[in-house]
């Protein structure tokens, strides 16, 4: 094979639109530094060119906004996966014994009729709550989430001492209550009036399961990164149409992933430092997982969706000419006025509240539709439109800012102090001044 | 800003440069302490690129090669005088520190 064909396959390291540009001038001068009597690449320049080659084809691209939406979508893979891993393992096996298994395994430490069998089938481990949870079982005993509980009378150290005969690994007795295990069950057997036995009859976490997820969580976030770095190479080649279609699906996506990530990082953070590492921890990775990710995953995938149809070759004209456009300078004003309606309706409102406030002191300040006599109607729908439209309207005026950013200028500079009243404002609402005046002018 | 870049910045403020042009400059202005591989330098060149301090200034297409040469720009001529203007205040920095510490140490040793 020659020198030029080695080449060649060692350049397919590189994706097809870099080949494209730049592939036979690469070639040229990979040529053009080999020896005169070299037959194959020497080893240093195939790591590099494979090196940079990989590099390029995944690499994501290079920005503050980028490498944040590409971590955070890291971390939302990884988190993802290793739920994923959990969610198999209960159908591998069994999450919950089945009620006669239960009333079985009970039946050995206590040989009574059992008075009721209630299944608690509880699939999300909460945060966590300390030494109350109830997944908070001694190492070696950990069990899924989830449980059989049998009520049958009997007493704990006669039930104790029934299973440490039947061959169960029976753990200390404190306050009435110990945790047994054997094969795939843990029970937990506890008493309220010495008498009447409540014995939980859990599933065993699988002892592969902490090991399973920690290779599922990086995985995940090695596939959340590579994932994100093309879409976001597909953002870049997006025209402005396509960037704005991609921002609207993308900027709640990543919002919505970073609330599952904090969530599930503080919960089993939390669970770990307060009660030390246990394969159980990993249920929290569910309970984050599954209510908040619902939102958040479908836009994600949205917006990777839209990038997969940008054009594959960069346009021929700068993406984002220097001059705004027209489109995007009407959108721009139109989102400015939305938004500066919207907070001059609140600003109004809390001025003349101050207003009186100064004059009467902490007396009655009369209704508002006799202080305000013209406009009362008007400038209460500003005031309710700007509360629930405002945060919305960023959907429009985000992505407006993030495609015009080379084109900084009033009319973008104006947009962002306009942008950031959404933002501010109904915090503000929230704060004792803003309260007050808003329950005033709308009582 | 790193050292391939300086460079290669440094190469092309002579005069307009093909790939391998770049690399046998580098190799020759830094005395042979950096050899630029191709992949490192089309990186470097994309970003150059992309930042506005280089265009390409013309290209050539010879028996299927293709050799594209590259100039510095108005931005790039400003970001490497900026550098060497940072690098020479650096520089004097540290040689006053070192001219001050020999003086003390003679001061010590008479």
């Amino acid at each position: 094979m020659s020198l030029a064909r080695w080449y060649r396959l060692l350049l397919l390291a590189y994706p097809r639109r870099f080949r494209r540009a730049r592939g036979t001038e690469m070639l040229t001068t990979l040529l053009d530094a080999a020896g005169p009597d070299q037959r194959r690449p020497r080893w240093r320049d195939a790591v590099n060119v494979l090196w940079r080659g990989l590099r390029c084809r995944f690499a994501v691209p290079r920005g503050a906004a980028y490498v944040t939406a590409a971590v955070v979508c890291a971390l939302f893979g990884g988190l993802l996966l290793a739920a994923g891993v959990v969610w198999a393992s209960w159908l591998g096996q069994p999450r919950i014994p089945e009620p006669a298994t239960a009333a079985a395994v009970a039946r050995i430490a206590a040989p009574a009729w059992p008075s009721s069998i209630v299944v608690h089938d509880e699939k999300f481990s909460g945060p966590y709550t300390g030494a109350d949870d109830p997944y908070r079982a001694p190492h070696g005993f950990e069990p899924n989430p989830g449980w059989v509980q049998v009520t049958v009378p009997g007493t704990v150290a006669d039930a104790r001492s029934r299973l440490a005969a039947d061959g169960w690994e029976v753990g200390e007795l404190t306050n009435l209550v110990f945790w047994a295990a054997k094969s795939d069950h843990v029970i937990q057997v506890s008493t309220v009036d010495s008498t009447v036995l409540m014995i939980d009859v859990y599933r065993r976490v699988p002892p592969w399961l902490g090991s399973a997820v920690a290779v599922g969580a990086v995985v995940g976030t090695a596939g959340g990164w590579l994932l994100a770095g093309r879409a976001l190479r597909g953002f870049r080649r997006h025209r402005l149409g396509g960037r704005a279609a991609m921002l609207t699906f993308g900027v709640p996506g990543l919002i919505g992933a970073m609330v599952p990530v904090c969530y599930a990082a503080a919960n089993v953070i939390l669970a770990t430092v307060g009660d030390g590492w246990r394969a159980t921890n990993v249920h929290y990775l569910i309970g984050a997982t599954v209510p908040f990710a619902v939102p958040a995953g479908p836009a994600l995938l949205c917006a990777g969706a839209l990038a997969v149809v940008a054009p594959r070759t960069p346009p021929a004209e700068p993406v984002l000419e220097p001059v705004p456009s027209r489109a995007w300078r009407y959108l721009a004003w139109t989102a400015t006025t939305a938004h500066l309606a919207f907070a001059a309706g609140w600003v109004i409102v809390v001025a003349i509240y101050l207003v009186l406030r100064s004059r009467v002191g902490d007396g009655f300040l009369g209704d508002p539709k006799d202080v305000v006599p013209w406009g009362h109607d008007a400038l209460t729908l500003l005031y309710v439109l700007g509360f629930l439209l405002s945060p919305a309207l960023l959907a429009v005026s985000v992505p407006l800012l993030v495609t015009g950013r080379r084109r900084v200028g009033v009319t973008w500079t104006l947009l962002l102090v306009a942008a950031a009243t959404a933002v501010v404002l109904p915090v503000l609402m929230f704060s004792p001044l803003g309260q007050s005046a808003g329950v005033w002018w709308m009582d | 800003m790193q050292q391939p870049t300086f460079f290669i910045l440094t190469a092309l403020a002579g005069e307009p440069l093909h790939g391998y042009g770049i690399i046998h400059a580098v190799e020759g202005l830094s005395g042979g302490r950096l050899t630029l591989r191709a992949g490192t330098l089309y990186a470097a060149l994309d970003r150059l690129t992309e930042d506005g301090l280089l265009v390409v200034d013309r290209e050539e297409a010879i028996e299927g090669r293709l050799r594209r040469y590259y100039r510095l720009t108005d931005d790039g001529t400003r970001a490497l005088q900026a550098e060497v203007d940072l690098m020479r205040a650096n520089a004097n920095v540290a040689a006053a520190r070192l001219r001050r510490a020999g003086a003390a140490r003679m001061a010590f040793l008479t």
